[in-house]
């Protein structure tokens, strides 16, 4: 299991930090079991960040393994709505509710 | 040698009209300043025309306080100009962002530390509305980064050749608001963006800057290019207004022109904001920076997060 604590990148204002923290992830994804990305002690990030953690990702490792081995952890309510609006995005048509 | 003198209010208005009689200038200049009143835009506007100049520049003034503000704003240490300070300067103002010059990814940190302090120095209960003024400062700030070659989904260090300026203010008189000036001399909207839609006008590509999923990479990312219409949307729910002066165009955005005013001028370099935010109430930012809430229910996603 890898644990990228966010905190380390604030803050969390641009695509280019996006960029350098899924790039870790991409290089990672393979030799880990899951990848835990860690908002403990962040305040807020921007859209520009958020999109390369969801939608460029994604893109990159498909859907299945973002599904299976990404989980963000130690989310307030603000970075958490933030990236459910990527997943909506990202996950459409909505998963069935049974 | 060259004599300007800047008399009147150091603003948005009369900062930009000194840029002509700074384009083309090569002697030596000698400044006059003869006023203390200065707005943030102006401090931005009149640092991003001066550092071009800055090995040429020499200053003149009467008296210490006419030019006490710039000196607080570190506008003089910008530009490696030095003036002797004849005033106490306090570690943290409690209402005044100073002068922060961009030139790499390593420098928006500002906006995290000081302006956040002074952010929640006056507005400690209204955490929204410090929020949407920290996140819309964030992506204003990044526009100016990403009129480098970074940007294009690859990891790289920012750093661009001519510095840009963010300053801002905090008025508590008589209009609690808070003022932000950004200025500076990269290529200019329109001319950023013309060419992935140059099925538009100059002036439809204005206005499209300012609407969601604009961006000069939407082939690759087209969700990518919000930060000025969250800015927007964001900034007149908070009764405040932009003022956006880049290339040849002029915009306006406030709550009697929410889709834009929009004059036509005389072509300038680089982009140059004012923008006023309202801070009487605060604002719910979760229909501004977040999704729409009624596509999906709360749990859609919960295999997503993990405690």
């Amino acid at each position: 299991m890898l644990t990228i604590k966010m905190k380390n990148f604030k803050p969390l204002n641009s695509h280019q930090i996006g960029i350098k923290i899924r790039n870790k992830i991409v290089k990672n994804i393979n030799k880990e079991d899951i990848v835990i990305l860690d908002f403990e002690d962040v305040d807020f990030c921007t859209d520009s960040f958020i999109q390369q953690l969801t939608l460029i990702l994604k893109e990159e490792i498909g859907l299945e393994e973002f599904k299976k081995k990404i989980k963000f952890k130690n989310l307030n309510d603000f970075i958490k709505d933030l990236i459910k609006g990527k997943l909506y995005i990202m996950l459409k048509p909505l998963p069935n509710k049974s | 040698m060259k004599q300007i003198n800047i008399t009147d209010e150091i603003s948005f208005d009369n900062m930009l009209n000194l840029m002509q009689t700074f384009q083309n200038v090569n002697s030596q200049l000698e400044i006059y300043f003869g006023n203390t009143f200065a707005r943030p835009s102006g401090v931005a506007i009149l640092s991003s025309m001066l550092y071009n100049h800055k090995d040429k520049i020499s200053i003149k003034y009467e008296n210490q306080s006419d030019i006490q503000y710039l000196q607080r704003v570190n506008f003089f240490k910008n530009l490696d100009i030095e003036v002797l300070e004849d005033f106490k300067r306090h570690d943290a103002s409690s209402n005044l962002l100073e002068c922060n010059k961009i030139i790499s990814d390593d420098d928006p940190h500002f906006i995290d530390e000081k302006l956040k302090t002074i952010l929640e120095s006056h507005l400690q209960n209204k955490q929204n509305l410090i929020l949407g003024i920290l996140l819309t400062t964030f992506e204003v700030t990044d526009n100016i980064l990403e009129h480098s070659a970074g940007g294009n989904f690859k990891e790289s260090d920012r750093k661009i050749p001519m510095p840009g300026f963010i300053t801002a203010q905090y008025y508590n008189s008589y209009d609690n608001h808070i003022e932000i000036g950004i200025s500076d001399f990269g290529k200019g909207i329109v001319n950023t963006l013309i060419q992935e839609y140059s099925n538009l006008s100059r002036e439809e590509v204005l206005r499209k800057a300012f609407a969601l999923n604009t961006s000069r990479y939407k082939k690759i990312m087209p969700t990518r290019g919000n930060g000025l219409a969250k800015l927007k949307e964001f900034v007149l729910i908070s009764d405040g207004y932009i003022k956006c002066r880049t290339n040849e165009f002029l915009i306006i955005f406030n709550n009697d022109y929410p889709d834009g005013y929009i004059q036509k001028l005389e072509p300038i370099q680089g982009t140059h904001f004012d923008i006023k935010i309202g801070c009487y109430n605060n604002i719910d930012t979760k229909p501004i920076f977040n999704a729409d809430f009624t596509d999906y229910e709360d749990d859609d996603f919960d295999d997503f997060f993990t405690n």
